[in-house]
């Protein structure tokens, strides 16, 4: 009874603060819900639009697309700790030595966003809306391949698709290098495109050569030697008067076509957007410990470049370590930590947040369907001009809401942790009490 | 049950709460239902379909030809349509429903260019079981994949009708026609 009635409890704080918090920073988050959209928007038609000018530049306009749409989560998810006064609630020192600006945010977010969104296929359904753009302002064609260009196996080479890789890579750690040199903000807005552009090429290109790997390997003789333990199982099982493989193909089909869809869609997305929000109020956190530590936290951003070493050789190697293991430190390790901090809240917290998130989810998806409905079936040229405003209609009302429930978790978070961290400053107090 | 157990199950259950949702809102439909009675005209992107009527049967003939015979029976529903918009579409899929089951039409439909009709059989090969209570569905794909039009006529077969009717022409022949085109007056 005691984990239904934490479960309830988690359930009515993290409904009525959110709706609290929605409710009194709801003005704010419009204007920055219609910005970012209008910015997505923009870049995702110029996209579909110079897809006969290169297929590069179209690739490039969607990345700058998606680097306005993490902003926009960026500054919403900010403004909604602005409310629930998350920086206060977390202890740092006076003088928070971190970077906190936006360009720094977007290079630390960059990474998950777009990883989750590759996941979610968000990123897949963006390339098919520059698809079917493409067909619609410029009629229905199959001589001229949009996006397919940039398919290793099409004219565009792999080897000429690894060396762009590369050398995208390289030019994202020179320029990060110049950021950290100079502090000049638009380097670090600069850094964060060139490395939207390189993670959408390796996310839609890169997936192709690991297909062409993977066709490589099966036309191997050695490819043979995996099937047997396969085939030792069905003999097996023969035996037994069962055909194991229908048994599997039956049970594959439940776990990739029902259950594993689900656990994606309503466990896994909230909480690496939980994480993802995580890094956006305390980027740089590193552990829970770290959270607490009293001082400076432990930033995983501090270089090793800025170390002071005893000989030459050593600084060299650090050099060497940073220029490849720099993104690992910076980027991976950071999201890694995001997500374990928040998995580590507690089962009822855990359990409410799910459902708060799914029937947020669920609520969203039915309106987009009801408005769907609502104007019937339509060619793609309709949808072409009927869709955006749906978007932004579906947009307008559930981002604000997502990003003040991720607020209030990740408050709620700190709550916990300072309760258990046996912390002397109390628990941050909700809004929704503070409004009583 | 300890606090740490009962706290892990409230989790599990959730998380298959929220599963099951999912399941329940399945994949985005690609495609918008209308229902439409039999005898009334459904519209899809530039035609009209009317389903006229619905006979059963176990020997089929096709324009006068022997075409088989069933060990379960034939469905042959009785449309007509009109393509009386600007452009003849060229991918409709026509098929059935009864039971939770699908069936697919024996043979494609065909569809007048713009300014012409014609009334035609869809048939199927049904069990008796499915006869009541079965829907024609006809969807009308454009070339790219958008949010297309679908129609559901429900053939208004009951189950006592479907019995008297099963009872009176289970064995009989069914006589169709594949239709003649005609100009949309």
């Amino acid at each position: 009874m005691e984990a239904v009635r934490s479960l309830a409890g988690s359930l009515n704080h993290l409904v009525t603060t959110t709706a609290v918090v929605w409710w009194r920073t709801l003005p704010r988050l419009l204007v920055v819900v219609l910005l970012g959209w209008l910015g997505y928007r923009v870049f995702a038609q110029l996209a579909a639009l110079v897809v006969d000018v290169s297929a590069w530049l179209s690739l490039l306009m969607l990345s700058l697309g998606f680097v306005v749409r993490l902003s926009t989560i960026i500054v919403g998810l900010r403004i909604t700790g602005q409310e629930l006064q998350i920086r206060q609630a977390l202890p740092l020192p006076e003088e928070d030595p971190r970077d906190t600006s936006i360009s720094h945010l977007l290079s630390l977010t960059l990474l998950p966003f777009l990883g989750i969104y590759a996941v979610f296929d968000v990123v897949t359904d963006a390339a098919n809306d520059i698809q079917i753009n493409y067909y619609v302002f410029g009629g229905l064609t199959f001589e001229r391949p949009v996006l397919a260009q940039l398919n290793p196996q099409g004219t565009v080479g792999a080897w000429v698709l690894v060396g762009v890789i590369v050398g995208l890579y390289v030019v994202r750690r020179l320029i990060d290098r110049w950021f950290e040199r100079t502090g000049f903000r638009p380097l670090g807005l600069l850094a964060a495109l060139v490395e939207g552009f390189f993670m959408l090429i390796v996310l839609m290109s890169g997936r192709q050569l690991l297909v062409r790997l993977g066709n490589w390997v099966d036309e191997r003789a050695f490819r043979v030697w995996l099937d047997y333990p396969s085939w030792g199982l069905q003999q097996l099982f023969a035996g037994l008067g069962i055909d194991i493989s229908d048994v599997l193909a039956q049970l594959g089909a439940l776990w990739w076509d029902v259950i594993w869809p689900g656990v994606t869609a309503m466990v896994v997305e909230p909480m690496l957007w939980l994480a993802l929000a995580a890094l956006v109020f305390g980027s740089q956190v590193v552990s829970i410990a770290d959270l607490w530590r009293q001082g400076e936290p432990v930033g995983v951003g501090v270089r090793r470049g800025r170390v002071e070493v005893g000989d030459r050789e050593r600084g060299l190697a650090l050099g060497v370590q940073e220029a490849f293991f720099g993104d690992l430190n910076d980027k991976y390790l950071p999201t890694w930590q995001s997500l374990r901090l928040v998995l580590g809240v507690g089962p009822a917290f855990f359990a409410a947040f799910i459902v708060c998130y799914g029937v947020l989810s669920t609520g969203e998806e039915l309106l987009r369907r009801g408005l769907d409905s609502l104007l019937g079936g339509h060619p793609a040229p309709f949808w072409a001009v009927a869709g955006p405003p749906i978007d932004l209609v579906v947009t307008a009302l559930a981002e604000p809401l997502r990003w003040a429930l991720l607020a209030t978790a990740f408050h709620a978070c700190l709550g916990h942790f300072a309760a258990h961290a046996g912390a002397e400053a109390e628990a941050p107090t909700t809004l929704a009490e503070e409004a009583r | 049950m300890n606090r740490r157990w009962a706290g892990g199950l409230i989790a599990v259950l959730a998380c298959l709460a929220m599963i099951g949702l999912h399941t329940w809102l399945g994949e985005t439909p690609r495609e918008h239902t209308t229902r439409v009675a039999l005898g009334k005209p459904g519209r899809l992107y530039d035609s009209t379909i009317t389903v006229n009527s619905s006979t059963i049967g176990q020997a089929l003939y096709s324009d006068n030809l022997f075409v088989g015979r069933s060990g379960v029976i034939f469905l042959a529903v009785n449309v007509t349509i009109a393509t009386d918009g600007t452009r003849r579409s060229l991918d409709w899929t026509v098929g059935g429903e009864s039971n939770g089951r699908s069936f697919a039409a024996r043979d494609p439909i065909t569809v007048p260019e713009p300014g012409f009709r014609i009334t035609q059989d869809v048939v199927f090969e049904i069990s008796p079981d499915d006869l009541a209570g079965f829907t024609l569905t006809v969807l009308d794909r454009a070339p790219i994949y958008a949010y297309d039009p679908q129609l559901e006529i429900d053939l208004g077969v009951t189950p006592d009708a479907a019995a008297q009717s099963l009872e009176k022409d289970r064995y009989a022949v069914v006589r169709t026609t594949r239709g003649r085109v005609e100009v949309d007056r």
